[in-house]
């Protein structure tokens, strides 16, 4: 039977597309690290939606919980 | 009459003929004996293959693409006046650099005498200085490890392990490195005392392939390859693109051109291209990618304002050909194209550069973007560019 595989790495890059004038505008790419799948991303939601899919966890229920409760704090 | 090659014969000091290509015409007696290799080896080979020189500071000036090369291809005499070379039996040697170019001859002509090269020894010279940092360890693009200016195969050791300790330790040069930290990322979930032994063997077998005990210390159960052995691509990229972005700061757009010039030339590739899918290397290559993108946009900025559009047009290309969406580098190519009267290019480059965004990222370019590109309309309707 096939180890289920228990970690998940990914790499989030972030940057500020060069503006003049005008509010930031960030953008970013986010690599799923075992598979070598990635996407880029304009909004951190669909960062979200990209880490469900590879990773099986939702973000919602992550950041709904208390800190303490999804680890967070020391 | 005689060719400039025959010149080198009549110097003193160790002295050859290369064409526009680096590739040695002529090779002198001095040469032979202070390098170790006798004219029939050397003619027909390029010179970076025979000679290896490095600055005081350890950056290698030898190479396919060296500055060398360069200034001979552009007419302009190259000098140097303090390197290291290697010598005969692995011996440093300091010595001044000079060169005389031959101004009739094509730089791309093969056969033909391109410049003249010098090299003089200087005062103080030690013969049995040890050169300075004997293992070079290139880890942009794909890995590769010369040890005293002779390529190792790393790829036909047997243990794949000690191939991946030496990328480990190399990317962490200077730095001891845990053991605890070393087996975990060769051998994930192994219990502690079969990890500590697997990693022994790891270990000697690597001092064993280098050939070299003590280029692996060992202190307080941490390893580490010391940084006055190693010369490591990643460290010395990190170098020029950091002094690069000082100097354009303080608006010294030569010497930052130079730097990022060089920095950019050392990013063959992606930090460690094999191991794509190695956690443990995957934020440093995405943090290395970054600063590649910092430099290259640098660069391209002083270009443009020194009206070397060509030359900024191939960083914007290059930089594009590694992530498409990378907007500013769309947009300062359109400016290039656009400045060199290139209308319908710079056209096509905005096309481009807003099917990308949309595929990527789903958002529309930047009003600065636009902004080019209306210009680009506007002389489009004026008239014919010279596409």
């Amino acid at each position: 039977m096939r180890r289920r595989q228990e970690a998940a790495s990914f790499v989030v890059r972030i940057w500020l597309e060069r503006r003049r004038n005008g509010d930031p505008a960030w953008r970013g790419h986010v690599q799923h690290v075992q598979s070598g799948e990635d996407r880029h991303f304009s909004r951190l939601t669909e960062m979200c939606a990209f880490l469900e899919r590879m990773s099986g966890v939702g973000c919602n229920g992550l950041w709904a919980e208390k800190p303490a409760e999804a680890g967070l704090t020391r | 009459m005689p060719r400039a090659r025959d010149y080198v014969s009549l110097s003193s000091d160790a002295a050859f003929a290369v064409s526009g290509n680096l590739r040695i015409l002529a090779w002198n007696r001095t040469a032979e004996r202070i390098f170790g290799s006798s004219a029939d080896d050397a003619v027909g080979r390029r010179c970076c293959d025979v000679v290896s020189a490095q600055m005081p500071n350890g950056e290698p000036l030898c190479g396919p693409d060296c500055h060398g090369g360069i200034c001979f291809n552009t007419g302009t005499p190259f000098t140097i006046d303090n390197c290291l070379v290697q010598g005969a039996g692995q011996n440093a040697m300091r010595v001044r650099i000079s060169s005389l170019i031959v101004p009739d001859a094509a730089p791309a002509d093969e056969s033909r005498t391109r410049a003249l090269v010098f090299m003089h020894r200087l005062d103080g010279a030690h013969p049995q200085q040890p050169m300075p940092q004997p293992l070079h360890i290139r880890m942009l693009g794909r890995f590769s490890v010369a040890l005293n200016h002779r390529p190792i195969a790393t790829e036909t050791w047997q243990r794949k392990a000690a191939v991946k300790l030496l990328k480990m330790l190399a990317m962490h040069t200077g730095q001891p490195v845990p053991r605890e930290r070393l087996v975990e990322w060769l051998w994930p979930g192994v219990d502690d005392k079969r990890g500590r032994d697997r990693l022994k063997v790891a270990i000697h077998s690597l001092r064993q392939l280098l050939g070299s005990g003590n280029l692996i210390e060992h202190a307080d159960k941490s390893y580490a390859l010391p940084t006055a052995a190693v010369l490591l691509d990643v460290a010395l990229f990190e170098r020029l693109v950091s002094e690069g972005i000082r100097h354009a700061r303080r608006q010294c757009p030569e010497l930052a051109a130079t730097r990022l010039g060089d920095a950019l030339r050392l990013y063959r590739g992606d930090l460690l291209e094999e191991d794509a899918y190695e956690d443990w290397c995957a934020q440093a290559r995405m943090r290395l990618r970054e600063l590649y993108f910092e430099a290259a946009e640098y660069l391209a900025d002083i270009l443009m304002q020194r009206h070397s559009f060509d030359a900024a047009g191939r960083i914007c290309d290059a930089a594009l050909s590694r992530e498409d969406c990378r907007e500013v580098f769309h947009r300062l190519r359109m400016q290039c194209l656009l400045a060199q009267g290139r209308v319908e290019q710079a056209e096509r480059q905005f096309r481009r550069c807003r099917e990308a965004l949309d595929r990527e990222l789903g958002v529309k370019p930047l009003p600065e973007t636009c902004g080019v590109a209306d210009r680009i309309r506007a002389l489009r309707a004026a008239g014919p560019s010279i596409d």
